[in-house]
């Protein structure tokens, strides 16, 4: 049977979400997340919308499996490989040389941009020194950070995406086969600080000089979407880069004051001072 | 069968390039509606594509960006690796989920959302291509009460995506390349 649901139901499943965890999906866009409770109620025995409010309130590993991959679900290391050479001209070698490099990534989600990250800095010889942060609201995605566990069914991209990214690098180098799992080499997983947490919500012990939060507003509705610009204009230092996915053109919002383009096509806006 | 159509919607995959260039060339710079097309097209590749569109095409296309409004008189392309969905509101949303029949942007997604949102205002056309995406979100086109065309599958050089939507739902026109440009031509009017 085709699993439905109404915007009654669904209104429905957010407002018990909020009451029950404190978790405000209000503002998410409403399409994506629609589609995506409807994928997690099809996999999962609460497929009838009657007994998913009753899952979430009750069923935490339910809840957590609709926390779990709000955002994405098999996005390829080193999607959109351009940015990552731009990352490393225009934006690493573009900061003062004694500069520590301070990366937040917010909504950390199924990880790709954190690995992504860590195989990159690693290969320009900056992980030693960096700072990184990690945040999301699920527990279960950040113990998969944790583990360093990478979602099988993107090995084959992610290779060719390194690849396309560098021509001379290769995934094996950095991520491990363990029997049917994959898992990023443990030594890049040292020195990232992790705290559970949403976007809005959170303070990190650092201010970072770089933020990635790629593909991520897309799943948010508009007024959401300046708020996160905003927290992260205050979370940031002046002078840092904040890199959105590539369609998540954000010079249409309140920018002035805040951030200036960096680079439109790969869409770096520059924190002002 | 035209009147009240405000939306056109194409979606192809192999095969349906030489259809919608030839579609686009002879649609005039000042046709009043947007036109929404999903193409199947390579992950990888964010430019190039769009721009041998752009050669044949008098219209202005654009790929949109997220929460982008629509607008009359343009033609919309779903952006490489991204799902292109209409929300409420008469706006576009991306979406990064996973592959709908292997592909990303997936057809189904682009008419499905469009139906619901359009409903009996949109005209769905789904060209050449060679698998079954597409085929449910030409139902749903049909459920809310929008028109269904297909490419002619003898014309087509891939026949399963107008074949696999004519299958499980009922379709309005089965038209060649140029009955489909003369339908559009005729919408405004």
């Amino acid at each position: 049977m085709k699993t439905t649901l109404s915007i009654l139901q669904y209104r429905d499943i957010i407002d018990a979400i909020n009451v029950t965890y404190g978790i405000n999906l209000k503002q998410h866009a409403m399409s994506s997340l629609r589609q995506h409770l409807l994928m997690v109620m099809g996999k999962s025995k609460y497929s009838n919308p009657s007994l998913v409010v009753k899952g979430i309130k009750e069923d935490k590993q339910f809840f957590e499996q609709i926390l779990s991959c709000l955002y994405c679900e098999h996005i390829s290391l080193f999607r959109d490989p351009a940015m990552w050479r731009i990352l490393k001209s225009n934006v690493i070698d573009q900061l003062p040389k004694s500069t520590q490099l301070k990366v937040w990534i917010p909504e950390v989600s199924q990880a790709s941009d954190y690995y992504s990250l860590l195989i990159f800095l690693k290969r320009i010889n900056a992980l030693k020194n960096a700072k990184i942060a990690i945040t999301d609201e699920s527990i279960t995605n950040l113990d998969k950070c944790r583990a360093g566990e990478v979602d099988s069914n993107i090995i084959n991209t992610s290779e060719s995406n390194i690849k396309r990214y560098d021509a001379t690098a290769d995934l094996y180098n950095y991520i491990k086969q363990s029997g049917r799992k994959f898992y990023v080499d443990k030594s890049l997983l040292k020195n990232t600080y992790i705290q559970k947490g949403g976007v809005l919500d959170i303070n990190i012990p650092f201010k970072p000089n770089l933020v990635l939060f790629r593909n991520k507003m897309i799943y948010f509705n508009q007024v959401k979407q300046q708020k996160t610009i905003n927290q992260i204009h205050k979370q940031m230092l002046g002078g840092g880069f904040f890199i959105t996915g590539v369609k998540e053109d954000i010079s249409n919002f309140e920018i002035k004051g805040k951030f200036r383009i960096h680079n439109k096509e790969e869409q770096i806006y520059k924190r002002n001072f | 069968m035209v009147q009240g159509i405000k939306y056109v919607v194409i979606g192809g995959s192999a095969g349906s390039f030489r259809g919608i260039t030839k579609i686009l060339s002879q649609i005039p710079v000042d046709y009043p509606l947007p036109i929404i097309l999903c193409l199947h097209r390579l992950k990888h590749v964010r430019s190039g594509f769009i721009e041998a569109l752009a050669l044949k095409s008098k219209m202005p296309i654009v790929e949109p960006s997220d929460k982008m409004s629509i607008s009359r008189g343009k033609i919309y392309l779903a952006p490489a690796n991204y799902h292109l969905i209409i929300e409420l509101g008469n706006n576009f949303a991306l979406s990064t989920f996973d592959n709908v029949n292997h592909s990303r942007p997936a057809i189904d997604l682009t008419f499905d959302s469009a139906a619901r949102v359009f409903r009996n205002k949109m005209v769905g056309i789904m060209l050449s291509g060679a698998n079954k995406d597409g085929a449910k979100g030409m139902r749903s086109v049909h459920i809310n009460r929008g028109v269904t065309i297909i490419q002619d599958p003898n014309e087509c050089q891939a026949r399963t995506m107008p074949e696999s939507a004519n299958k499980i739902t009922k379709i309005d026109h089965i038209f060649s390349i140029d009955q489909i440009i003369n339908y559009i031509l005729k919408i405004p009017k």
